[in-house]
């Protein structure tokens, strides 16, 4: 049975889900990105009595590009995070990966480096190196997920339901734009439009990212990922408000072959069939000229 | 430690690696002859220039021959991001670049660490796809056998030093060419809004789009000119001797897919700041001009980005490139006799009598000089070269080389 992992944006989302999702995945201050929010180490307690509480896993990114002169604060907050009850925590750079052997960290270790988590092979390199989760690229097919859940024992978590982020950089491209062109900062959060399509941005002290114009609804995949065994269903609530968030999340609960058509409708009608199936079914090219 | 470039009296005892971009055979033999301590090159799969030309493994094998022949290196970049259905296929293709006599692969996927070090004796470096900043992660690559590493493109200076002095690893930095937007690896824009994988070699280049920009409320916050992402291109010319100095092993430039002439220009200057500050480093001075050819062979304009930590305004564009058609480059010398004083040149770019140009090439200090005879192939003397590749004669006084390269002197 795939558990349900939801990404929250604030505590209230947790607890208003805690009983529809069986894990939570939360960023750390000023060490995760493109998470729908992060959260200070006294909020991260407070959301780990609730998961402990409700007997759920927790989840916890560190999955930003960590710069050498951020070693320390990384350090640091790794250590930190032993006092908790985390069931894993998820990494890009391979700073972590060096750390948790050199601090002999108690949990385990997500490999989530975002567009590079494509195939079993490399899976099962960081396996053998002890790393038993993957969070899964959303940027491969369904029969590749699926392909990899057969070649390996790692645990893997698969993006079905959210915006999918598409651009990380550590430039703050839109204050700069904003300040050439001599307007006034507007916060955090932006949209960028191209081809009568908007782009999501968020642009914050850690740099800028960009997410998909639609949100991927795997709702009725998730059937086929469950019989296929795969661990965990991710769910962003980015960009989503709480009534949405609940209805989504019940969805991806109780959908089952019987009710899949109409629960995908309720989707359907809910964002007025405003997302895609991301690349479940498509395979990008990259020969252009063998392909044309 | 990396150690060992000035000895006891501060001279330089240690050059560092002048590495160029080939995109195939022919750009390959001009960076060696240009300068070029040694090539990165792509082979027929594997690396992130799909759509470029690249090697065959019969162009691998050549460009071998040639390069070690001189004395210098040939890389190959196996840095895609590997999916399912090619984990089988790395093997027999590590093996075969290995029988090529290739010097060091470039790889970001850890995958093809494991089967290089398990199935050959290939010298692995990481590619800047990993995005690697900082030492805890460069001592984790040194356990797995990389030998050397290709910092992300947003290291600092500071940074780069604590690495040096901190690991065992050769360190790579990148000192001239285009940048990524993003962090290298993070980057799927290309995916998305065109299908092309950008991780896979199939970039398409979204950060050079104009976008309309919003507010969370979607209210315009247009400027004079649309929204882009598109950075600056870098050069680190100025830094070099500081470059040298801190231990870096390898000065890398960017550009597989750029001309010969952009290649032979850039390497050409690089080698002689790099030759320049080893042979007197006491007396090194800084030369402008070598500023302004480079400025004159890119078509983009270039900063230096993060390597002094100030990457906020400048280094990305407002207003819209401005791409220049380079036509500065006006011919190759094929051959020089003496005894007529007369250089036998194929055509480029269009050039005429009256013009002032620069001949420029690894055996010679840059030469000005007025075009003032020019003879067809049928030593009929003409006023004006416009056909491309057109054979002719012009005289110069001095004595040049066949492969030296004629451009337009620009102010």
């Amino acid at each position: 049975m795939s558990k349900i992992m939801l990404m929250p944006s604030n505590i209230n989302q947790i607890e208003e889900n805690i009983n529809d999702v069986d894990s939570v995945l939360i960023g750390l201050n000023d060490l995760a990105i493109n998470m729908p929010s992060t959260f200070s180490f006294d909020e991260i307690t407070k959301i780990s009595q609730i998961t402990d509480d409700n007997n759920k896993e927790l989840f916890v990114a560190v999955n930003k590009n960590v710069h050498n002169n951020e070693l320390s604060l990384l350090e640091k907050s790794l250590l930190k995070l032993a006092n908790l009850n985390v069931a894993g925590v998820l990494y890009y750079d391979i700073a972590v990966v060096n750390l948790k052997d050199k601090l002999k960290l108690p949990y385990d270790l997500v490999w989530a480096q975002e567009h590079l988590t494509t195939n079993y092979a490399t899976i099962n390199y960081w396996l053998s190196h002890g790393v038993k989760y993957t969070l899964i690229s959303s940027e491969i097919t369904l029969d590749e997920i699926i392909d990899i859940k057969k070649q390996t024992k790692s645990k893997l978590i698969v993006p079905l339901f959210g915006h999918l982020s598409m651009f990380t950089t550590i430039r703050p491209v839109v204050n700069n734009y904003l300040e050439h062109f001599k307007m006034q900062h507007q916060g955090h959060h932006y949209y960028i439009s191209k081809e009568g399509k908007d782009y999501p941005v968020v642009a914050n002290k850690e740099g800028t990212t960009i997410y998909s114009s639609y949100f991927l609804n795997g709702l009725e995949e998730s059937l086929i990922l469950k019989n296929e065994g795969i661990d965990y269903l991710l769910i962003s609530s980015f960009n989503i408000d709480n009534l949405k968030l609940k209805e989504v999340i019940k969805s991806f609960k109780i959908v089952n072959k019987d009710n899949v058509d109409q629960m995908a409708k309720n989707i359907y009608n809910l964002f007025d069939g405003k997302y895609d199936k991301g690349f479940l079914y498509k395979e990008t090219v990259y020969k252009v000229k063998n392909n044309e | 430690m990396n150690s060992g470039i000035k000895n006891e009296k501060d001279n330089i005892i240690k050059k560092p690696e002048l590495l160029a971009p080939a995109g195939d055979l022919e750009r390959l033999k001009w960076a060696i002859i240009y300068g070029a301590d040694a090539v990165y090159i792509g082979g027929p799969a594997f690396g992130l220039r799909a759509n470029a030309t690249n090697f065959s493994f019969e162009d691998i094998k050549e460009g071998v021959i040639f390069a070690h022949s001189r004395g210098k290196r040939v890389h190959v970049t196996i840095n895609i991001v590997l999916h399912n259905k090619e984990t089988t296929l790395l093997i027999e293709y590590l093996k075969k670049i290995a029988s090529l006599g290739v010097d060091a692969i470039i790889v970001s996927d850890p995958t093809v660490i494991y089967l290089a070090k398990k199935h050959t004796n290939l010298e692995i470096h990481l590619s800047t796809q990993q995005s690697t900043l900082n030492k805890e992660a460069i001592c984790f690559w040194e356990k797995e056998g990389v030998t050397r590493v290709v910092l992300g493109r947003e290291t600092a200076k500071e940074d780069i030093i604590d690495i040096i002095n901190n690991t065992n690893v050769e360190i790579e930095s990148f000192i001239h060419g285009a940048m990524c937007a993003s962090y290298s690896g993070r980057c799927v824009l290309s995916n998305f809004l065109t299908a092309r994988d950008a991780n896979r070699g199939g970039c398409s280049q979204i950060c050079r789009w104009d976008f309309k920009l919003s507010d969370e409320n979607k209210k315009s916050l247009s400027g004079e000119k649309d929204f882009t992402l598109c950075a600056k291109d870098l050069t680190m010319l100025k830094y070099i001797p500081e470059m040298i100095d801190i231990g870096i092993s390898s000065f890398k430039i960017e550009g597989r897919m750029r001309s010969i002439y952009y290649i032979a220009t850039v390497v050409n200057i690089y080698r002689r700041v790099i030759d320049e500050y080893c042979h007197n480093p006491k007396h090194y001075q800084y030369n402008k001009e070598y500023e302004r050819i480079l400025s004159n062979c890119a078509n983009r304009e270039s900063i230096t980005q993060f390597y002094d930590g100030n990457y906020y305004s400048d280094c990305q564009y407002y207003n819209g490139r401005e791409e220049m058609s380079n036509q500065d480059f006006l011919g190759v010398i094929l051959d020089y006799d003496k005894s007529t004083s007369l250089a036998t040149i194929e055509q480029r770019n269009y050039f005429k009598k009256g013009d002032i140009v620069e001949i420029f090439g690894p055996e010679i200090a840059t030469k000005t000089l007025v075009i003032d005879e020019i003879y067809d192939e049928n030593d009929n003397q003409i006023d004006i070269v416009r056909h491309p590749k057109q054979i002719v004669k012009i005289r110069i006084n001095e004595q040049i080389y066949p492969n030296n390269l004629m451009r337009i002197k620009r102010s």
